[in-house]
């Protein structure tokens, strides 16, 4: 049985703007917080998933949306089409979706409503590094 | 006395009409075995990315490529031999045909040198390079071993 409950999420949807502007803001701000070291963590992930096995809010519920690299998919995304060696063939071709308003609110439960321990722990994960 | 050393027959046999260089060739048996065990973990390993939830849902379509530029060349190699080495050496034409070879070392050269290099194959060399930088980079956030 899972001990663990979900919190209804919140969204936080301050302030006038469109859902659209919401997510240019949301995807620059992940863009400055890209450098060498994001660049290289984001780059040597071979998905193998062994993190899920360290994250203890997996071990307790078996859900997989709590593997440590998956709370970073939308970063991923962002980190492909506007940093990564190939991203202005990634943006034309579409070959990585860009992140929507409802991909950041499920990504907000994940990455404020449940444990962060990962982010702390782990060099690549902390904060999109 | 046989002399034993690493590579297929055929392969050397290759490499030396092209540039000259040569080698005692490992028995067929123990290519055979390696391809073989290649191909089932191969196997294995694409089995389980697509049945694991974790793995299912971190996986891209690079993790797929990967896959197939690994699988191809192994599958293909495995699909073409029909005799023992000696019988393959003795011939001609010591591998393929000349058309047939260039294809094959056409899209091997394209796939193997573009997507071994910069795609995530590199990390099989350099993971020590990883480990050592994570571990420095631990121990500058105050945890000391």
């Amino acid at each position: 049985m899972s001990t663990v409950t979900t919190p209804v999420p919140a969204f936080d949807q301050q302030g006038t703007q469109s859902d659209e502007a919401c997510v240019d803001a949301a995807i620059s701000s992940f863009v400055r917080e890209f450098g060498v070291t994001t660049a290289l963590h984001l780059e040597s992930c071979v998905h193998c998933g062994l993190c899920a096995d360290a994250c203890h809010f997996y071990l307790a519920t078996g859900d997989a949306k709590y593997t440590p690299i998956h709370k970073l998919e939308p970063l991923r995304r962002a980190y492909q089409r506007e940093a990564g060696s190939f991203a202005p063939l990634v943006r034309t071709l579409g070959l990585v979706k860009k992140p929507s308003i409802t991909d950041l609110q499920h990504w907000q439960e994940l990455l404020y409503d449940s444990c962060n321990m990962c982010g702390a722990l782990h060099p690549g994960l902390s904060n999109g590094h | 006395v046989t002399r034993h050393c690493f590579g297929y027959a055929p392969h050397i046999a290759f490499i030396h009409r092209l540039t000259g260089l040569t080698w005692p060739a490992l028995p067929d048996m123990v290519m055979y075995l390696a391809a073989g065990a290649t191909i089932v973990s191969l196997l294995f390993a694409l089995l389980l990315r697509l049945t694991d939830p974790v793995r299912k849902m971190v996986s891209s379509a690079d993790d797929f490529i990967t896959w197939i530029v690994i699988f191809l060349p192994v599958a293909t190699g495995m699909a073409v031999l029909a005799e023992p080495s000696a019988a393959i050496l003795v011939r001609d034409h010591v591998v393929y045909p000349g058309p047939l070879a260039v294809h094959l070392l056409a899209l091997e050269l394209m796939l193997m040198l573009m997507w071994l290099p910069f795609g995530k194959l590199m990390h099989a060399f350099l993971f020590p390079f990883s480990r050592g930088a994570t571990g420095i980079r631990l121990s500058h956030r105050g945890v000391k071993i």
